[in-house]
């Protein structure tokens, strides 16, 4: 009987072990690393010969105009972003949610940027953006809504822009999935008894699809907010945060500091900043989850 | 006008609509696939929305020249090193979780959630020297590893829901009928959980296979690269033949797309339960 209980005590030890060891060594002992490094000046990435320098990195971090345009470009980012794919999301499932022929597939058609891998639609839309030959010129001029080719990628003002449209093209389909579960969660009798109150699609929208979505959209919006936060792949890829740092992130920005400008002490002094306010949304989340939960 | 038929005018707005939209969606797969067949120039104006021509040209080109078949095997071995890696793993960790309700256990769905919002931008600096120090950096096993600690998080949340879903009394049955606990785990819910083996596999095999920041900073020699680093690599050159890029696009696309085709009803049931309970 002992030997049976001390067994079962063990085992999730054994079974957790492995995951244990990968994530302390590969996630959360860098972690640890990187908010040390970051009260430490150092330029070499053996960073052993750093020099401790308490919260001097933080200071000079505060008072650095990259950092704050970074900071800016972040904010910008991330709500163009998630504004851009949540429009998109719900726009496209809200269409979807309806009966037709052929649903199935053409619900397939939408997930699909969402397959492609990051690179590619990198690729992809750099070359439609080119600013001699790029398809995306042609259709625009076409349609008149710009009047000549435009350089998008290196000018500052259009670089921006563009990677939204890429994120929100990219992106859409996670919104688009999780809000159309929340459509079909929401009972057809709403409907039915606001259209007998004489609510037209357009009032009924307002009073029986937005209210019925309330709690995915909290959830939804704070997870494309995380994401557009630690976003790194499409962005570096991309623009490389350029031109003139107007594409650079506070994700980007760690990284360009670091392996760019060899900065380690400074890159870590950002990548922690980034990382308390990452913290601050998580807890938001973990809130607004745990508080879906209890409403049910 | 009678009600009926305009709201069939309606509904057929709506589809229309719809197609509209699912073709705006789908361009720059067409687009991409287009501009790797087109037999003519890419440098001419207008673009040919309709290919002039097909040709494999482009395809035969990129393995004559570039590493491509070198960069495709390397990812090949990542990408599968990575799902065998995470599912192995995640299947005896997601058990565990499932199963067993001690103080170790809610650390650990603390620490999993937790490690899911990790900005990579900060963790790859010291993974970069962590790497170093234990002979892990420049090679392709210590990408896996480092790819299956990424994606692990979300496979053990996917698996765990999986293995709830299965009542405990058909291990208890199987126990009675004198196996061990982790015997019957493995003969009796192991198959019955076969659905949710089939995301984790193909899911972290596509995280895998996609994967450009860690490969990009963990990986060094060209020997080496995976297809997204390799792929990237083609910019930034004088004379950009966007031909053969979009041809390497696509080779690089089509395997990450049939895995996702084959489970995509799975990962949206997944995902939408997973958001919609919370």
């Amino acid at each position: 009987m002992l030997s049976s209980i001390k067994r079962s005590n063990l085992l999730p030890l054994w079974l957790l072990g492995p995951v244990g060891l990968l994530l302390v060594v590969i996630l959360i002992w860098p972690i640890l690393q990187g908010i040390a490094l970051s009260f430490y000046n150092t330029r070499i990435l053996t960073y052993s010969e750093g020099r401790f320098i308490g919260f001097a990195n933080f200071n000079a971090l505060f008072q650095d105009e990259y950092f704050w345009n970074s900071f800016r470009v972040t904010a910008i980012y991330g709500i163009a972003s998630v504004t851009a794919t949540y429009a998109l999301g719900l726009g496209f499932a809200l269409l979807l949610n309806r009966e037709f022929a052929g649903r199935g597939l053409i619900r397939t058609i939408f997930i699909l940027p969402w397959a492609i891998p990051e690179v590619v639609a990198v690729l992809i839309f750099v070359w439609m953006l080119d600013p001699q030959f790029g398809v995306l010129n042609y259709v625009f001029t076409a349609l008149g809504l710009i009047s000549e080719p435009l350089p998008w990628l290196s000018q500052s003002h259009l670089a921006l822009p563009a990677l939204v449209a890429l994120t929100a093209w990219q992106q859409f389909p996670l919104a688009m999935l999780i809000l159309l579960a929340g459509l079909q969660m929401i009972p057809k009798e709403q409907y039915e008894a606001a259209t007998i109150d004489g609510a037209g699609p357009v009032s009924r929208f307002f009073h029986v699809t937005l209210p019925g979505l309330r709690s995915v959209n909290i959830i939804l919006v704070l997870l494309l907010t995380l994401n557009s936060f630690r976003r790194v792949t499409m962005i570096y890829a991309m623009t490389r945060g350029g031109p003139a740092r107007s594409t650079e992130t506070l994700s980007i920005l760690t990284y360009n500091t670091a392996f760019e400008y060899q900065r380690i002490g400074y890159a870590a002094a950002v990548g922690t900043t980034l990382l308390m306010i990452l913290l601050f949304f998580s807890v938001v989340y973990f809130w607004a989850t745990r508080q879906g939960k209890d409403a049910r | 006008m009678n009600p009926s038929h305009a709201q069939k005018i309606v509904s057929a707005f709506w589809f229309i609509l719809t197609l509209v939209f699912a073709a705006i969606v789908f361009f720059p797969y067409y687009w991409m696939f287009v501009s790797s067949v087109e037999t003519e120039s890419m440098f001419s104006w207008p673009p040919h929305l309709i290919p002039s021509g097909f040709t494999l040209e482009s395809y035969w080109t990129i393995f004559e020249e570039r590493a491509i078949g070198r960069w495709f095997i390397n990812t090949v071995i990542v990408a599968g090193s990575t799902s065998l890696f995470s599912t192995i793993i995640a299947i005896n960790a997601a058990y565990a979780l499932s199963r067993f309700k001690t103080r170790t256990t809610s650390t650990f769905t603390i620490l999993i959630l937790f490690s899911q919002l990790l900005p990579a931008a900060l963790i790859v600096v010291p993974l970069f020297v962590i790497f170093q120090q234990l002979g892990l950096y420049n090679t392709l096993f210590g990408l896996a590893i480092a790819d299956t600690a990424f994606i692990l998080p979300v496979a053990i949340w996917l698996l765990k829901g999986f293995f709830d879903q299965i009542p405990v009394e058909i291990e208890q049955q199987a126990m009675i009928d004198g196996c061990t606990q982790l015997g019957a785990f493995y003969r009796v819910v192991l198959p019955l959980a076969l659905p949710g083996l089939v995301v984790v596999v193909a899911m972290s095999f596509i995280s895998g296979w996609d994967e450009f920041f860690l490969a990009r900073t963990l990986i060094a020699s060209q020997d080496n690269w995976v297809l997204s680093v390799g792929l990237t690599s083609f910019r930034g050159e004088y004379t950009l033949d966007w031909s053969q890029m979009m041809a390497a696009a696509v080779i690089f696309t089509v395997p990450a797309l049939i895995f996702f085709l084959f489970v995509q009803r799975y990962l949206v049931a997944g995902l939408s339960a997973g958001a919609v309970k919370g």
